[in-house]
């Protein structure tokens, strides 16, 4: 009777066993690794490059935690109507690069400029990663162009900005930024945190007086922030319109705050004068000292 | 001949007792204990004090101006009461001078202490900017430790030949005295040299004794800090020190009187005059803490009125108004009457004022640090606070342990009473001399 019931636990074990090798790896992988949660974002600079900038993250035992190291396949969608009927799920999307994050989970992923059309849809990918699920997300933007200049008006200088499509036709009812591009961000021009584009796509702000730059050089930055259909774009503007910064540093002079090299010649002398003077006074009396000790007779 | 014979037996130096010798080994343990702490903390570092990034002084910076403001007391008996032409000064000289040595060597031995990588203290030689005034107290310190050695010795050097006479039974004590009075005949060559060397030391050690504490306030007073930020801490530092050293010579006159029994050299009226002096002391130093206190109170600017708060009534309250109140107008209150002056009560009172000018201190260094110009955000909960923890306080319990053994042994084996100068000014000398020819 034992032996039966053995023998019979026995064969029910090798068959959990077996279903298990067999199908189950696959999917236990899958179930023991994290989900992550990404944000991707378009961005044009104008003249220079269009990125995806995507950001990872999970829920860690501490709340949301960056995803280190994570690696994203990049795909381009190629639109329905280029692509061959017979050939569709062969080259409806392609691969067009990686990118990893870093330590606070973020990467930046620079589209080759061949890969940038008129309207594009991107897909960002996480596939066969150990730690993460497999995940994507797709952004869909419409290229589009911000026009940005400084122009003085009635001895007022103004940024002038126009947002354009691609055929040039005016995009009206855009929200645009203006700043000033400085070390740690960016300094908010104009009496409004925002302007928007008139029937031209174009908006005007005047520039306050007496801003610094170093040899006078300012760089203006015009932005279109994650807007659902052109994603962020930004356009900088370089000008020599501003009050030079002058240099009032005093590396290399005499200084109480410099190094020990640099002390200040006045504090040298002062300093050396009364410690010398007082010294040379010890000294003497440690002299008389040997005086003493040798005038016994007198 | 008589006189001088019992002046001498008097004063000359005398082997412990069994008292002296439990004294030693207290003060020796206590040491011991230091040394472990000590060993802790140049193992582990500075993370076994309380000391973090906001209170980065603490009970050791407090303590070492404690010592830095009682060595000041050197130049008050022996060169301004010297100078002044005070008389009944004179058996307290050698006293204050013992003090000024023994705190000033543990002052400099504090900040040694106090420092996380002691290996690197070249560092401070080599790569020291004089535009720091922590430099300038290095360099202050030294110089007043050496013109203090200097003030201790030159006095002594007639007593060694007494002492040299005094013990020719005890030939290699004898001996001892004898070197160490650099062949003092007392001859006119010798009194001149010794009487302008002496003289010369006492008006150079009044300016450098001022430097040295007032340098001290000025690691303090160079900074924008609430409750540092003052241009009057110079002269409120040195008249605090005075009140300090003066108590702490009245301390050890009545130990050492009670002691030795030098009933005849420190008499009450040494008593009823350093009373005097401290009553006018602790006025001083209580119109110093009316000025850096009830100005700032009355501007009442944001660092200032977190800081006064602390010390008016908060956390810092006790100790402060004990300082205050304990330490300077009670000792006022009570030496104002001729019986708040005798030795006793003296003793009492003086022993507070120097427990409140210890204290004085703590509350001048650490409650500045709790109350940074910005806000203390994104640090551990302990990090807001501040009290020394045990291995500090036996550190620095040791400091103090060492700076009375040096005294205790000093007087040991040094006249406590100037001998030479007491029977000089008693006439005995003379009467000696005669009785010789």
């Amino acid at each position: 009777m034992i032996k039966s019931v053995i023998s019979r636990s026995k064969s029910v074990l090798l068959i959990f066993m077996g279903v298990l090798a067999f199908f189950g790896n696959d999917a236990y992988g899958q179930e023991d690794k994290t989900s992550a949660r990404l944000s991707v974002e378009h961005v044009k600079i104008m003249n220079e490059n269009s990125s995806l900038n995507i950001k990872a993250i999970f829920k860690g035992e501490e709340g949301y935690e960056p995803c280190e190291n994570l690696n994203f396949i990049i795909y381009k969608i190629n639109e329905a109507e280029e692509i061959s009927e017979e050939d569709s799920e062969a080259v409806s999307e392609e691969k067009i690069g990686e990118v990893k994050t870093n330590q606070e989970g973020k990467a930046s992923f620079v589209i080759p400029s061949q890969f940038v059309t008129p309207l594009s849809t991107y897909s960002i990918r996480i596939e066969n990663s150990d730690t993460y699920k497999d995940n994507e997300e797709d952004v869909t933007v419409i290229d589009a162009n911000l026009e940005a200049s400084v122009e003085e008006i009635d001895s007022i200088y103004h940024i002038k900005a126009r947002f354009v499509s691609v055929e040039n036709e005016p995009l009206a009812e855009q929200t645009l930024k203006v700043g000033l591009k400085r070390l740690f961000g960016s300094l908010s021009i104009g009496e409004d945190d925002s302007y928007e584009t008139d029937e031209d796509g174009a908006i005007l702000v005047p520039i306050e007086d007496g801003l610094t730059g170093v040899d006078g050089k300012l760089t203006f930055q015009v932005t279109l922030k994650g807007n659902d259909d052109y994603g962020t774009i930004i356009a900088f503007v370089k000008s020599d319109i501003g009050v030079p910064v002058e240099d009032q540093s005093t590396f290399g002079e005499r200084t109480m705050w410099s190094p020990p090299t640099k002390t200040p010649i006045y504090l040298l002398l002062i300093a050396n004068i009364i410690l010398i003077g007082i010294w040379g006074v010890l000294l003497l009396l440690v002299i008389n000292l040997f005086k003493i000790y040798k005038s016994k007779i007198n | 001949m008589k006189q001088y014979d019992k002046l001498l037996k008097d004063l000359a130096p005398q082997k412990f007792g069994i008292i002296g010798k439990v004294w030693i080994t207290f003060l020796a343990v206590i040491i011991l204990i230091a040394l472990y702490a000590y060993y802790q903390q140049f193992d582990k570092g500075l993370v076994i004090t309380g000391m973090r990034d906001y209170a980065l002084w603490g009970v050791y910076i407090s303590n070492f101006v404690f010592f830095v403001a009682i060595s000041l007391v050197g130049s008050l008996v022996t060169a301004i009461l010297r100078l002044s032409g005070v008389k009944w000064a004179t058996p307290l000289t050698r006293i204050s001078e013992v003090i000024a040595v023994a705190a000033i060597m543990m002052g400099g031995l504090t900040i040694i202490i106090d420092m996380g990588r002691p290996d690197r203290i070249l560092n401070i030689f080599l790569h020291g900017r004089l535009q720091s005034p922590i430099i300038w107290d290095v360099l202050v310190i030294t110089t007043y430790l050496f013109i203090s050695l200097l003030l201790l010795y030159y006095p002594l050097l007639p007593d060694f030949a007494i002492l040299k006479k005094h013990f020719k039974n005890k030939p290699k004590t004898s001996k001892w005295y004898g070197k160490l009075s650099l062949n003092w005949t007392g001859s006119a060559k010798q009194e001149k040299i010794y009487t302008k060397s002496i003289h010369t030391m006492s008006v150079m050690i009044i300016p450098v004794a001022f430097a040295i504490h007032t340098v001290t306030a000025w690691l303090f007073a160079t900074t924008y800090r609430g409750g540092w930020d003052s241009t009057n801490f110079g002269p409120y530092f040195i008249a605090g020190a005075f009140v300090a050293g003066a108590g702490a010579v009245v301390m050890l006159m009545f130990i050492l009187r009670e002691t030795y029994h030098l009933e005849d050299y420190i008499t009450d009226m040494h008593f009823d005059k350093m009373g005097k002096l401290l009553v006018l002391l602790c006025l001083v130093y209580l119109y110093f803490n009316i000025n850096e206190f009830l100005i700032p109170a009355y501007k009442s600017t944001n660092e200032e009125a977190a800081h006064l708060q602390g010390l008016f009534f908060g956390e810092f309250s006790l100790m402060f108004w004990l300082a205050i109140i304990g330490g300077l107008v009670v000792p006022v209150l009570v030496l104002i009457f001729r019986k708040g002056r005798k030795p006793i009560p003296l003793f009492i009172i003086a022993i507070i004022v120097v427990i409140g000018a210890w204290w004085k201190r703590y509350i001048i260094v650490t409650p500045t640090l709790l109350h940074p110009l910005l806000p203390i955000q994104g640090v551990p909960e302990s990090w807001h606070d501040y009290f020394p923890t045990a291995l500090e306080w036996a550190i620095t319990f040791g400091t103090l342990a060492a700076a009375l053994l040096i005294m205790t042994i000093l007087f040991r084996y040094l006249p406590i009473v100037p001998i030479h100068e007491t029977a000089e000014e008693r006439g005995y000398l003379e009467t000696e001399k005669t009785e010789t020819l």
